[in-house]
This record gives structure tokens, C-alpha cells and sequence, in this order.
């Protein structure tokens, strides 16, 4: 599904003193089978953005696209169900919503609603259970005897198993372990290719916009600041700086090596730790000269 | 949030009314409530309405911000017309179709209680709308300070008032994100049978409520850790004083009562 945003603002309780523009005149094109990454300073907008994608927000003013659907202040009656099937949101701290008396119950509860077949349903329950990297024997506990990061996973377990095409994640890892927080972000990106889903991912982690996502996003106080693949994006470190955003760890770490010594590496994709040897080996290398 | 949700929520400023002393303002405004019940003809009428539109000017509130504001109420303001409207049998008949009569005295009667209605909630939303929760509290605290000669727990029942209010607007910003949340797993609030929709309820209360006790755990377990053993020797960072403003402001209001009993009958 394709999705485009033309000249969205939104406005949160507008004509009231606490009226509040969150979004200015946002244009945006996401292609079918994008890994969109969405970064930005606290408030800039981005969980506001999020909710226009499956009509939970209807722009104040100008008109969102995705797919069939088109969004705003004119048409706001209408049957959003099958969008909703198929744009999954985790929200930041899915783990609030839990509220069925079994892990198992609470997986099936999307899925139900979007009136898919029993047996179908516990088949996605088991997959996805897996898929989030939790045992089947948790399908039977109460969601509130888990530990936070069990929570999360179970949330997320709920999205998956509906099935969407349209995969959108508002920092999805935010508080769990840094283990967690990889496995997490290798799952959507696995889940992103095997499904050929279009994922949107809104995150503080310069490091997961750089590893995973086709293009980046950088809203500004409601504005779109910045849009372009990530090699792009991260090319001007001051006007990223600008808007209190960093470089990752790794082109930082570059970038240091650059300016410390006579030689530069170049980036394909190493990690910090895979840098870190490779500057050993080539600092022996000078010694050796 | 939804607007009609926002039904007298704090607004800061820095009117003549804002800087009133609360109490100041808790005092007239519930003496006002008590005296709207004694108006009795029209001219009492016009003082009460003289005093709320004052009052709404002093302010610096719209009025338009403040009828909307009250918007649900308007159902109960036009539904008790209604009821005296048709149901009153006293003075003139004024209209008469098949089975429907109107009488001069349901009118009368309907909108004067309408109008009392009106000023009512008009003048005890200017008190929220310019009197934060923490000093509704603090001046209720102070005016009911001599009670607790009679073991009345006063600090402590000013303090749940003020948790109170202020985990209102927490609480309705996090049913906001939960029914999102569900929406977005399919809940439908908006359509269905009723039957669907009341169980469409519970998956928003279930967090709603594990959410309220783990916020009242957190804050009791920080206030302990921030030493706090309830009202005994407690001293307040902000005292409350009466300035010229709220002698002003009371000798305005005497002067208004007065008139008000001169002229009503
Ligand atoms: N329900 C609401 N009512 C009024 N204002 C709101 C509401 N929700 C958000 N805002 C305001 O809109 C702006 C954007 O909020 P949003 O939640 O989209 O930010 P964000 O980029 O997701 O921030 P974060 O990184 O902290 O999650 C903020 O200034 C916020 O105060
Ligand atoms: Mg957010």
C-alpha cells in the first residue's frame, strides 16, 4: 500500500486556549516496501504522524492516502476496519494495552476482531509467539504475572498477528535489555523482508535508522526537517546537530579515526567492535612501515 | 483529548481573576450559588446576570470558549426547559395542540430555571477555569482549617482532593492512548449493537485501572521516600494572602448583594 501525505497539519484541541499545532504542512511519499525510519527531538510530532496512518488522527487540514483510503476533514465518516487489519501499530509501551486474562487470549484479540477464523488464529497465535522470541507455555499465564520486557513482547506478539502490510512501530524498544533491543529490531527487519511489508519505525536510535531503514525522516517541532537515505541524511552533521540529533556510534567513530591519523576506513557495514579491529590491523601495518 | 473534555480545565493568566486570593473567589463563588436560589423576579435576575457576564469579563475568557465548554450541560439546560414547558399548568393558556398545552407559567418557569442553571455552572466553571487545582486545594484547606478542632482530617482530605484533580487530566490523556491502541487492534466504540459496545469497554478500563494503581503506587512509594508523614507541622511554600484585590473585590460583591435583596421581592 502506498501512502502519501499531502499538506497535513494537525491541530490538538483546536479553538481552545490550549490549541497546539503538532504537524505544519507535512508532504510525504512512502512506497510500497519502504523501511521508513522516523527520528526527531521529544514533541517534533512523530507519535502525532503515526496515528494519521490508520485514521486514529484525521489531519486538520490536508488529506492523507493510503491505499484506497483517503483521509480528512471531509470525508470522516467512514468504515476504517480494513485499514486498520492492515497498518499494525505498536505504539511506545504497547505493554499498557495487555488486558485479556491469558497471554493467549489477548494475541487473538486483534486478529478476532478483524473477524478472522478460529483455526486460523491459533496457528498465527503460536507463530507469532515464536516469532517474538517467547516459549508456548506463556500462552496459558496471565499477561500481568510477566516481566516488563515479556509484556512487550506478547504486545508486539498482537500486532504480528494480524497480519498487516503496513508495519508501524513507535519506538519499539525503548526500555528493554540492549540484547532485547537487537533481537527486537532484527525481528521487524526479518519480518520487513520475508512479508515484503512497509515498515515505519519512529526511533531515537540513529544506529537502527542507519542499519535498517531505506529512507530516513527528520520531523522538527512538527516540520519536515530533513528527508533522504540514511548515507544522505547523515552527511551534515550540523544541521543534524541543529535539531539535537547525533550521528551514530559508528560513523562518529569514523570520523574520529579520520581526523586521529594519517589513513581513513571505509564503511561497509562493520559494527563498532569490527572497526575497532580493523584500525588495530592497519595501525600495525603503519608501525610496520 | 476531546474539546468537550477540556469542561472547566485551568487555563493560566494573569486577570484580575486569576490573582484573586482563592478563597476569595471559593467564598463569593459559593455564596453566589446559594444566593441564585433566592432571586425571584426579573430585575434580581438581571443583577445575578450582571455579576456572571462582570465576572467573565474580568477574567479575560471568552465567552464563546466558556458556552462551549459547558456543552454536555446544554443537554440537561434545554431538556428542563422542556420538562417545565409542557408539564406546568398555571397562568394563561399561550398555545394549544391536540394534547399539547403550553401555559404561561411553563414558560416563565422553564426559563427561569434554565437561566439559574446557566448561571450556575457559568460562574463555578470561571472558579476552575482560573483557579489551578493546587490552590482550590490549599484555600479549601485553609478554610476548613478550624474543623479540625472536631478530629476532622482536613490536610488529609485536601490532599486526595488535589491528587485527584491532578491525576484527572493524566488519567483521561492515558484513556486516550489505551482506546487508540485498541482501536487500532479493532475495537469499534462507534458502531455496533449496544451489547458489543459495552464489551467493547472493558478492554479500555483493564488498563485503565492496572494503570491508576500502578500510578498510585509509585507515587505513594515517592512521597515516603520524600519524607512526607502526613499534615502534622507541615508549612506551606506558598502562603496564601488577601491583597487589596480581594477587599476590593468583596466590598464589590457586598454592594451587589445589597442591591440584589433591595430588589427582589
Ligand atoms: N493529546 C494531546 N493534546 C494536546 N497536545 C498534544 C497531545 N499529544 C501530543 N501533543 C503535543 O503535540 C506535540 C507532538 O507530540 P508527539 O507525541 O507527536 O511527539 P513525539 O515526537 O512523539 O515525542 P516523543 O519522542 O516524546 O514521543 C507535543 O508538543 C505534544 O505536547
Ligand atoms: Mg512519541
Amino acid at each position: 500500500m502506498d501512502i502519501q501525505f499531502e499538506r497535513v497539519s494537525y491541530i490538538y484541541q483546536p479553538n481552545t486556549p490550549f490549541s497546539h499545532q503538532a504537524l505544519h504542512e507535512i508532504d510525504l511519499t512512502i512506497d510500497s516496501g519502504e523501511f521508513i525510519a522516523i527520528v526527531g527531538h521529544t514533541g517534533s510530532g512523530k507519535s502525532t504522524l503515526l496515528q494519521h496512518l490508520n485514521g486514529l488522527l484525521i489531519p486538520t487540514m490536508g488529506t492523507v492516502k493510503i491505499g484506497e483510503y483517503v483521509l480528512n476533514k471531509d470525508n470522516k465518516k467512514q468504515d476504517l476496519k480494513a485499514l486498520r487489519r492492515n497498518v499494525g501499530i505498536v505504539f511506545q509501551y504497547p505493554e499498557h494495552q495487555l488486558f485479556e486474562e491469558t497471554v493467549e487470549k489477548d494475541i487473538a484479540f486483534g486478529p478476532k476482531n478483524f473477524g478472522i477464523p478460529e483455526e486460523e488464529i491459533s496457528q498465527r497465535i503460536t507463530g507469532a509467539i515464536q516469532e517474538v522470541g517467547l516459549q508456548e507455555a506463556i500462552l496459558a499465564k496471565s499477561p500481568f504475572e510477566l516481566s516488563g520486557g515479556q509484556m512487550r513482547r506478547v504486545a508486539i506478539a498482537g500486532v504480528l498477528a494480524t497480519m498487516p502490510q503496513v508495519l508501524v512501530l513507535d519506538e519499539p524498544t525503548a526500555g528493554l535489555d540492549p540484547y532485547g533491543q537487537k533481537e527486537m529490531m532484527e525481528l521487524f527487519f526479518r519480518l520487513h523482508k520475508e512479508r515484503n511489508l512497509t515498515t515505519i519505525l519512529v526511533t531515537h536510535k540513529m544506529e537502527d535508522a542507519f542499519t535498517y531503514a531505506d529512507r530516513m525522516i527528520v520531523l522538527e517541532k512538527g516540520k519536515k526537517y530533513l528527508v533522504g537515505p540514511p548515507a544522505e541524511v547523515f552527511r551534515d552533521r550540523s544541521l543534524l546537530n541543529n535539531v539535537q540529533l547525533e550521528l551514530p556510534e559508528v560513523l562518529l567513530f569514523l570520523e574520529k579515526i579520520k581526523s586521529s591519523f594519517p589513513f581513513s576506513i571505509d564503511y561497509n557495514g562493520q559494527s563498532v567492535e569490527e572497526l575497532a579491529i580493523e584500525l588495530g590491523q592497519r595501525l600495525k601495518e603503519l608501525k610496520r612501515e | 483529548m476531546k474539546s468537550w473534555l477540556v469542561i472547566g480545565q485551568y487555563v493560566p493568566g494573569n486577570s484580575i481573576l486569576h490573582r484573586l486570593d482563592p478563597r476569595t473567589k471559593l467564598l463569593l463563588i459559593f455564596s453566589y450559588v446559594i444566593i441564585v436560589f433566592f432571586a425571584n423576579n426579573p430585575a434580581s435576575y438581571a443583577v445575578l446576570t450582571f455579576f456572571a457576564i462582570g465576572a467573565i469579563f474580568l477574567s479575560k475568557l471568552s465567552i464563546s470558549y466558556i458556552l462551549k465548554g459547558i456543552t454536555p450541560i446544554w443537554f440537561f439546560i434545554i431538556f428542563s426547559f422542556l420538562i417545565h414547558l409542557f408539564f406546568t399548568r398555571d397562568g394563561e393558556v399561550l398555545w394549544q395542540f391536540q394534547q399539547i398545552t403550553i401555559y404561561y407559567g411553563g414558560l416563565i418557569q422553564g426559563l427561569t430555571i434554565s437561566l439559574r442553571f446557566l448561571l450556575l455552572i457559568m460562574v463555578t466553571s470561571l472558579l476552575t477555569l482560573t483557579t489551578s487545582p493546587m490552590e482550590i486545594t490549599d484555600a479549601l484547606e485553609n478554610l476548613l482549617a478550624p474543623l479540625q478542632k472536631w478530629k476532622v482530617p482536613v490536610h488529609e482530605l485536601a490532599l486526595m482532593l488535589s491528587i485527584s484533580l491532578r491525576f484527572i487530566p493524566t488519567l483521561m490523556d492515558e484513556l486516550d492512548k489505551i482506546s487508540k491502541a485498541q482501536a487500532s487492534r479493532g475495537v469499534d466504540l462507534k458502531t455496533g449493537s449496544l451489547k458489543s459496545r459495552i464489551y467493547a469497554v472493558v478492554p479500555l478500563l483493564v488498563p485503565l485501572f492496572i494503570s491508576a494503581f500502578r500510578r498510585a503506587e509509585d507515587l505513594a512509594m515517592a512521597m515516603e521516600a520524600r519524607g512526607y508523614r502526613g499534615g502534622e507541622g507541615r508549612t506551606k511554600l506558598r502562603q496564601l494572602k488577601y491583597t487589596m484585590l480581594d477587599y476590593q473585590a468583596a466590598i464589590i460583591y457586598l454592594v451587589i448583594i445589597i442591591i440584589f435583596f433591595y430588589l427582589r421581592n
